[in-house]
């Protein structure tokens, strides 16, 4: 079973996606902001990570930054999450380091295909843990 | 016929004005000639004389001093005419003179009188021709006469001169003191209309900078409401999530246990929600847009490939009511260097509009490839069979929240900002929008976008520019003549978005572009290219427009290109005083930056 942290600082967006994820036969790991999120990160090694990029004390991009930074989780695949769908959204969030990007509200077949996409993708890092 | 004609111009001369030396010196020559009638009859009374004398007196004392005046208020320049009258009466004058066998004290008089009269009204030049006159008029006189000196004069003939010499000096006074008092009414009224004139530049001036202060605020406020409305945008989309991403759970939870009259209620609340996350969208567009945080993402697409995607888009719109979707894509269209998102999003309002209005009926995209003399463009129209509009309808078009009227509002729904968005994205890509309709005729919204691929490098496409026959058909925008080679524009100014559009616009017109993104490096290259023109912003990190301006001032080399400044407060006293040859304000749209860079497009290089 595939494991995703879910970095997400509003509430009511956490628990919805949190428990269509949980429908879809994923574990699923919770934080509130950038900062848990990368200690979280580290401390379990999710296989996915999904981003907000507006979060509170250290926003998603600085986040994703650090952790693709770090040879122990550089091998995670981010998807980042941001709430308006603007190319410049997508383009910053690819340069902070993430593998892909969507919109919220979001639309569940398309970020499940993104999901699955990335998890059968072979771990291109070497300094990746397994 | 001719008399027709002469009447028209005795009425034109009526109706011109007469100078009022003409009706002063009038009522100062009949007297005088009256005078000089009365001397020459006074001198001859008791003598011989000859059968023309009674004439020439009745012509000197009653006809001349008229007919004068009629002449001159006739002629076309009444002061000259009235000048050369002066000259006549000092030729009579002579004439008499020599008549008289130059009795002096009738002489005397005579002359002293004219000679004072000429120059109080034409001075020493007038004097002079008139002194000349009195001459010719003596030697004229004489050729007919002979000349028979006999100075003394009878004793009434003394008393007639020496009163008629008193008489004539204080008309002439009294002549000189009203064209002197004539002349200072003259001045205090003129005194008077420049204090009026000055009072009311004064009002005009204040009501400028009123004018201007109420400007800064209304765009202070509209800032603030745009940023106001990004920020509502934000926070009302995050609930907005929530509720979109329960009720897709709950939907599902729904379909999963077969609760279809559920599973139709949930839909409808998530579309609901899907709605109003549009609009949202929309709001938070146009305060992008206005408050010039909206950025371009250029790429290079294939314009058919948009327009297949956009059509598959709008296809469930199409059947909504039940109108068929016509697509007409040119083989040659090609492709668009644009920002391909903002493509979209114009095409699919258009169509969206277009279905929205039109029931049962056809909806035609065409994509085509056009040229002109301004170049190649890539043009979309987007044509319906549906309810048309009025030409009042039509003139609220492009304005935000302005829908045709509330009643299309509460029928049709929307915002009202879905057009007033797709101009201002058409006008940020360099190309515009504008619609055709009449009501009941169905409507016809035509997108224009440059259809350039190359490179957005100065280089390539000013050599495409000037490389290109140009034959400019008379319809056309006076647009590109292709400047001289080498023509560099240095664009200086933090801001992407900015650069972008002037190096759009700008190598459009035919400027090789150079971006520098702030001072200093616009300072760099400024040496480094010595550019032809240079735009400048104001607020910039680091070192500021001014300061730039002022280096560039300072800088024997670059002192001479000229600066146009630009910046989202309007100081352009300030930017011409500094020597910035132009001032435009933020935003910068197409025509008014290629307005202003017209002047430099041809101008020999510095």
């Amino acid at each position: 079973m595939s494991r995703i942290l879910l970095v997400e600082d509003n509430e009511l967006n956490r628990d919805m996606l949190s428990r269509r994820l949980l429908r879809k036969g994923y574990e699923v790991l919770l934080a509130e902001d950038g900062g848990e999120g990368v200690a979280m990160a580290r401390a379990e090694s999710p296989d996915l990570i999904l981003m907000d990029m507006s979060l509170p004390v250290v926003d998603g991009w600085e986040a994703t930054r650090r952790l693709k930074a770090e040879p122990g989780t550089r091998g995670i695949p981010v998807i980042a999450l941001t709430a308006h769908a603007m190319a410049g959204d997508e383009e910053k969030a690819r340069s902070a380091g993430c593998d892909d990007f969507d919109t919220k509200p979001v639309e569940m077949p398309r970020l499940l295909t993104k999901i699955e996409a990335l998890l059968r993708k072979p771990p291109s890092s070497p300094g990746q843990e397994p | 016929m001719r008399v027709n004609k002469m009447t028209d111009s005795s009425q034109a001369s009526a109706k011109r004005a007469v100078h009022p030396i003409v009706k002063l010196d009038h009522w100062v020559r009949v007297p005088g000639m009256l005078v000089v009638a009365l001397f020459v009859a006074s001198h001859f009374s008791g003598r011989a004389y000859g059968p023309l004398l009674i004439p020439a007196i009745v012509f000197t004392g009653l006809i001349w001093p008229h007919s004068a005046y009629l002449l001159a208020c006739r002629a076309r320049d009444t002061k000259q005419a009235e000048l050369r009258n002066l000259l006549v009466d000092s030729f009579i004058v002579g004439c008499w003179i020599t008549a008289m066998s130059f009795s002096l004290w009738p002489a005397v008089s005579m002359v002293a009188t004219m000679m004072s009269g000429n120059l109080s009204v034409g001075g020493f030049r007038l004097a002079g021709k008139g002194a000349l006159a009195i001459l010719l008029g003596i030697l004229g006189a004489g050729a007919f006469l002979g000349f028979h000196p006999v100075l003394a004069s009878g004793s009434v003939t003394t008393i007639l001169s020496a009163s008629g010499l008193l008489l004539m000096t204080s008309l002439i006074g009294i002549h000189a003191h009203m064209q002197t008092s004539r002349l200072y009414r003259a001045k205090s009224e003129l005194a008077a209309r420049n204090e009026k004139i000055e009072q009311q530049s004064q009002v005009i001036e204040q009501a400028r900078q009123t004018a201007l202060e109420a400007r800064d605020a209304a765009e202070a406020a509209n800032r603030a409401k745009s940023a106001f409305l990004a920020n509502m945008s934000h926070e009302l989309r995050t609930p907005l999530n929530a509720i979109i991403g329960y009720s897709e759970m709950l939907e599902e939870d729904a379909e999963a246990s077969g609760d279809t009259s559920l599973v139709s209620d949930l839909r409808k609340i998530r579309s609901a929600g899907k709605h109003l996350l549009g609009l949202i969208n929309d709001v938070l567009d146009l305060s992008k847009v206005e408050a010039g945080k909206m950025k371009l993402y250029l790429e290079t697409f294939d314009v058919a490939g948009v327009v297949s995607e956009v059509v598959a888009t709008a296809q469930p719109l199409m059947a909504k009511n039940r109108n068929r979707l016509e697509v007409r894509c040119a083989p040659d269209v090609g492709q668009l260097r644009e920002d391909v998102t903002k493509v979209r999003q114009v095409l699919l309002n258009l169509l969206s509009n277009a279905s929205k209005f039109t029931e049962k009926g056809t909806v035609t995209l065409e994509a085509v490839r056009e040229h002109d003399v301004t170049g190649s463009w890539v043009v979309f129209r987007v044509r319906d069979s549906g309810i048309g509009m009025t030409p009042e309808q039509m003139s609220k078009l492009f304005q935000a929240f302005m829908q045709a009227d509330g009643s299309t509002q509460r029928k049709y729904g929307g915002t009202g900002l879905g057009l007033a968005l797709c101009r201002k994205f058409c006008v940020m890509m360099g190309g515009d929008i504008n619609a055709e309709s009449a009501p009941g005729a169905g409507s016809t919204f035509t997108v224009r976008l440059p259809g350039d691929v190359e490179n957005v490098d100065g280089e390539a496409t000013s050599i495409h520019l000037r490389g290109a026959p140009r034959r400019p058909s008379p319809v056309a925008t006076p647009l590109p003549a292709p400047p001289g080679p080498g023509r560099v524009l240095l664009v200086i100014d933090d801001d992407a978005a900015t650069c972008e559009l002037m190096q759009r616009v700008c190598t459009r017109a035919g400027f090789e572009v150079v971006t520098a993104a702030s001072g200093e490096e616009g300072l760099r290259l400024a040496r480094e290219r010595r550019p032809s023109l240079i735009t400048l912003d104001v607020l910039m990190p680091g070192i500021d427009g001014w300061t730039v301006l002022k280096a560039l001032k300072e800088d024997a080399e670059l002192s001479k290109i000229p600066v146009i400044m630009i910046s989202i407060s309007d100081e352009k006293p300030r930017g011409l005083a500094l020597g910035a040859a132009d001032y435009l304000v933020k935003p910068v749209d197409r025509d008014s930056l290629t307005g202003a860079l017209e002047p430099y497009r041809s101008a020999a290089v510095v």
